[in-house]
């Protein structure tokens, strides 16, 4: 077994992918050894029980061993095979995967009206076969509390986020393509037009509000702690103005 | 259960904590500094007395980050799991938390009354604490499932020591401290105790033994040893060894660190059969990686990240990329988390 990520000092939960003989992984294994880290485990096995169930796939075969203790816990997942992009990736790796993001999302969460969150739909979180999404991992927040659009802005902003932080060049053809799909979100959910015009004060104040939900890891999240100045300046860059 | 028939030393509970007849000292902190420290430990919770007294201890304390190599075990409720050299509770309370039977033991009482109060903030009745010396722990035959070994083991032919004025010492009073059985050298002292604790696990028991590499990259680029705090005092011969040590510290070189190889023989030799290695990144306290032979292929640079000089950056991050991102060198990994097993 290889420990792939370890609790932070946000997460009390570790994760680890099981080998075959043959050197291939087969099951992912995620644990916490403290009681601060089980509602992780929970609302990772709901979320994924429901994910399931709208993609019509057998729950069983997707979680198969659930044994959480009073005071610590282990799930046991399938592992998925596929392509992960991470959010440092440059825009030439992520920028042509939103069109596969936006339709999964469409496919999972137009049946319940778009009212359930993942809470976490970044393109780290989504696992590519060839050009489509494969699968969706770490359900740990699972959630009908977020406001509309919370999943989609995520994917879209979170990216220009990493690049404007990291100086990452961005041409006006990229611009383009995350306006577009942000565009693209608001006629598919029809959340307020207001928030992609300054979808990353928005991000930032949806965060902030909901600052319990993601309990001990609202201390790593990204939009809730850079500098107003990079909000400010995503907003400028990406907002859609038209 | 019944501590008595687990471990065979003359033990009496005082305080919640089993005495055995021989103790010592090994901490992070000053004897001295204890004192006030286990006075406010009555009417302070341990999170809050070690933010009080000790801050720059308590992610090594309490961060979940340390329990991360453990996690890589099967532990069920029914299991006995005894924790040699448990200090303040980093692995063992998040092992109880699990349901295990623990036994935590530890020759220093100050750690262990932090570890105690640890357990009792968290209603956790079914570990048992035991102040003994671990080369003087008698254990019962097969009577443990697992036996967790997490830093202690190239500790253990030194005596009573204060880790920050260890580090730092010259000739001076540290040598007084060396253990009155030194007539053995490290590795007998090492391999006898890994016997005992081969003759205490169950048939289908097995011991978790974390330590660091002798041949860590980083050692060979003058990295300081984390035991001694000399520079490339691992990497030599013993007779080198012994003479560096010596002659910058006054004291002989006793925190033994082995290679790959030379850590399987010695299992080998105290009867561990089935031996598998892991490789901790980017080291076995506080692992972000921990990887199997073949699971070097997920390996990336990390220590890199923990300097400020751009020269050091760049040489870490271009060594570690080569060595084990490209060249997949578990051999030069920082650290060995090993799983032995009789059979």
């Amino acid at each position: 077994m290889n420990l792939i990520c370890n609790a932070s000092h946000y997460s009390h939960q570790h994760t680890y992918l099981d080998e075959d003989e043959n050197g291939e992984y087969t099951t992912v294994r995620k644990l916490t050894f403290n009681p601060k880290g089980i509602a992780s485990l929970h609302h990772e096995v709901k979320g994924l029980q429901w994910y399931a169930q709208q993609l019509k796939t057998d729950v069983d075969s997707c979680i198969l061993k659930e044994d959480i203790r009073e005071k610590a816990g282990v799930i046991i997942l399938r592992y998925v095979h596929g392509e992960t992009i991470n959010n440092l990736a440059p825009p030439q790796k992520t920028l042509p995967r939103f069109e596969s993001i936006i339709q999964h999302y469409k496919t999972v969460f137009e049946q319940c009206q778009f009212t359930i969150s993942h809470g976490d739909y970044s393109i780290a979180n989504h696992i590519f076969r060839g050009a489509e999404v494969e699968w969706l991992v770490d359900w740990e927040h699972f959630n009908s509390e977020l406001p509309l659009g919370y999943d989609l802005v995520t994917s879209f902003t979170q990216p220009f986020l990493f690049w404007l932080m990291h100086k990452q060049r961005l041409s006006r053809k990229n611009i383009e393509e995350g306006q577009y799909f942000l565009k693209q979100a608001q006629k598919l959910v029809g959340f307020d037009q207001s928030i992609i015009k300054h979808p990353a004060k928005w991000m930032r104040k949806v965060c902030i509000e909901h600052k319990s939900l993601w309990g001990s890891q609202y201390k790593k999240m990204p939009f809730a702690h850079c500098q107003p100045t990079l909000i400010e300046h995503l907003d400028s860059v990406l907002g859609v103005r038209k | 259960m019944d501590i008595q028939k687990i471990v065979k030393n003359s033990l009496k509970l005082q305080d919640g904590i089993w005495q055995s007849d021989s103790g010592g000292y090994w901490s992070n902190i000053e004897q001295e500094q204890m004192t006030k420290f286990l006075e406010d430990l009555d009417s302070m919770d341990s999170l809050a007395v070690v933010r009080k007294h000790f801050p720059q201890h308590e992610e090594v304390i309490f961060s979940p980050q340390r329990v991360g190599g453990v996690g890589i075990l099967d532990f069920q409720p029914s299991d006995v799991v005894l924790d040699a050299g448990c200090m303040w509770g980093a692995l063992a309370v998040p092992i109880a938390h699990m349901g295990c039977q623990v036994i935590g033991v530890d020759q220093t009482r100050e750690s262990m009354q932090l570890m105690k109060s640890r357990l009792d903030e968290a209603g956790l009745d079914q570990a048992q604490l035991v102040q003994c010396n671990l080369n003087k722990l008698q254990l019962a035959d097969e009577s443990i499932d697992k036996v967790i070994v997490n830093g202690v083991l190239e500790w253990l032919a030194e005596g009573n020591v204060e880790l920050d004025s260890f580090q730092k010492d010259k000739l001076s009073k540290n040598s007084q401290t060396k253990k009155a059985d030194t007539d053995q050298n490290p590795y007998d002292i090492q391999l006898s105790f890994l016997k005992k604790i081969n003759r205490s696990i169950k048939k289908d028991g097995l011991l978790y033994l974390a330590i660091e590499n002798r041949f860590d990259i980083i050692n060979f680029i003058g990295a300081k040893d984390p035991h001694t705090g000399q520079r490339f005092i691992t990497i030599w011969p013993r007779f080198i060894q012994e003479f560096m040590a010596k002659k910058f510290t006054g004291r002989s070189y006793l925190t033994w660190t082995y290679s790959k190889a030379e850590l399987k023989d010695m299992l080998i030799e105290a009867g561990f059969n089935n031996i598998e290695f892991r490789y901790a990144f980017s080291n076995y306290r506080q692992p972000e990686l921990v990887l199997t032979d073949n699971g070097m292929k997920q390996c990336i640079p990390l220590r890199h990240r923990t300097f400020n000089s751009i020269i050091k950056k760049v040489l870490l991050y271009s060594l570690e990329t080569v060595f084990y991102s490209w060249l997949r060198l578990s051999s030069l990994a920082p650290a060995f988390i090993v799983i032995a097993k009789k059979q």
